[in-house]
Formats: C-alpha cells, sequence, structure tokens
C-alpha cells in the first residue's frame, strides 16, 4: 500500500482510471481515521483526517485533512467526474423533450 | 430462530432501517437472541432502487458512527457500471447504476461524506437534506 501526497494521489489515481478503461474495476475506499503513526505531530490531538484509497490490485492511498480538503475536492470532484463518463446518458428526457416540440 | 429470521425478513421487504427494527424488538428475549439476525441484511445486502433512500439511509449509518461507517466507490468502465456501498461492517447498503446523472450525485455524496469527516467536532458540516 503506498501512500502518497495528496496532488500524486490524484495523479496516480488519474492513470489507474485510464489504465482500466477497457476491462477491470476501479476501487475507491473513504474512510475516517485518527493520526498516522508515521507523523510526528504531539500537541495536535487530530481526529479530524480521512483516508482514501484507491486500487486496481495495485494500492495507493493517500491522508486528507482539513486544511487539504478544499483545494483537494475540488480536484478530486472533478477528477470523477471527468473519468467515470462511461455510463449510459439518458435518452428520456431527450425524447419527450422532442416529441413536446413536435406537438 | 426460525421465527426471528423471518420476522427479519420480512421488516427488511418492508424496508425498516436497523433502528426501526431494533425498535420495534419489544420482547428482551426476542432482542438477545436476534441481535445478529436483526443485523444480517435478510435475504439479500439491500440495495436500494432510489438514490434519495440511499442517501439518507448512509448518511444515518454513517452519523451512527463516524469511525466505523467506510464509502467504496466501484467504477467499471467496461460493464459502464458505477456502484456505492456504504458499511460499518454490520450494516451494508449498496446502491448499483449505469446511468450517466447518477454520477455526478455519487460524486457529491461522496464529497460530502469527506467534507463530514474532515471538519472539526465543533463545527460539523450539515449535509444537504432533500
Amino acid at each position: 500500500m503506498v501512500l502518497l501526497e495528496s496532488e500524486q494521489f490524484l495523479m496516480e489515481l488519474t492513470r489507474l482510471f485510464q489504465k482500466c478503461r477497457l476491462s477491470g474495476s476501479v476501487f475507491i475506499t473513504l474512510k475516517k481515521c485518527k493520526q498516522p503513526k508515521g507523523s510526528a505531530e504531539g500537541f495536535e490531538p487530530s481526529d479530524n483526517k480521512c483516508l482514501l484509497r484507491a486500487t486496481d490490485r495495485k494500492k495507493i492511498s493517500t491522508v486528507v485533512s482539513s486544511k487539504e480538503v478544499n483545494k483537494f475536492q475540488m480536484a478530486y470532484s472533478n477528477l470523477l467526474r471527468a473519468n467515470m463518463d462511461g455510463l449510459k446518458k439518458r435518452d428520456n428526457k431527450s425524447k419527450s423533450k422532442k416529441s413536446k416540440a413536435a406537438q | 430462530a426460525v421465527r426471528a429470521v423471518q420476522w427479519n425478513e420480512a421488516l427488511v421487504r418492508r424496508g425498516a432501517t436497523i433502528v426501526e427494527r431494533l425498535g420495534l424488538c419489544r420482547s428482551r428475549w426476542l432482542r438477545e437472541l436476534c441481535l445478529p439476525f436483526l443485523f444480517c441484511r435478510g435475504p439479500t445486502m439491500p440495495q436500494y432502487q432510489t438514490w434519495e433512500e440511499f442517501s439518507r439511509a448512509a448518511e444515518k449509518l454513517y452519523l451512527a458512527d463516524p469511525m466505523k461507517a467506510r464509502v467504496v466507490l466501484k467504477y467499471r468502465h467496461s460493464d459502464g457500471s458505477l456502484c456505492i456501498k456504504v458499511t460499518d461492517d454490520l450494516v451494508c447498503l449498496v446502491y448499483r447504476t449505469d446511468q450517466a446523472q447518477d454520477v455526478k450525485k455519487i460524486e457529491k455524496f461522496h464529497s460530502q461524506l469527506m467534507r463530514l469527516m474532515v471538519a472539526k467536532e465543533s463545527r460539523s458540516v450539515a449535509m444537504e437534506t432533500d
């Protein structure tokens, strides 16, 4: 499990999505977590971080804290929307609009 | 025990939440004996048909115990399917879709949960209410 910085995580996540376009699944897990053991912050009893993991057999992860969340979230949202574009578009609305216009 | 499982399955079919099931369980022996059955998901993992129901139930599940709950997204481009699951390892709520219009909803929900997780206790960000 590779723990990355937020920006690098986003880049790797993009790559994961691109790799899986023809076959395979991308799993993304989001979970609230406490301070990871590696960091040396003793005075900050931070309970406000979340762990984001992504995998397609190769695992990557990142920890997001309240300081980074704003910037990260915008980039992350755009990434998801841009990459999850393989789903069916809604045809019903356009058809009913056309029929209404015809009438 | 058989009666408990049947009762639980009937409630699951009716769409009762875990909290409702626990509340309806008046008899003490039923509660103690059936606690594991109450938490089992009925005949199948409850898959929600509408986004509104799923998001409400998922939000409740997360707020019940933020540290335990996790959100899993599974995207398959080859199948054109997206699945979101919220679970606390006892209860598992699933919503599947193949519609592009749901991507935005799911992604917004995901971001809202991320904000909730990261928010400090004193000022918790309120989720959008329907």
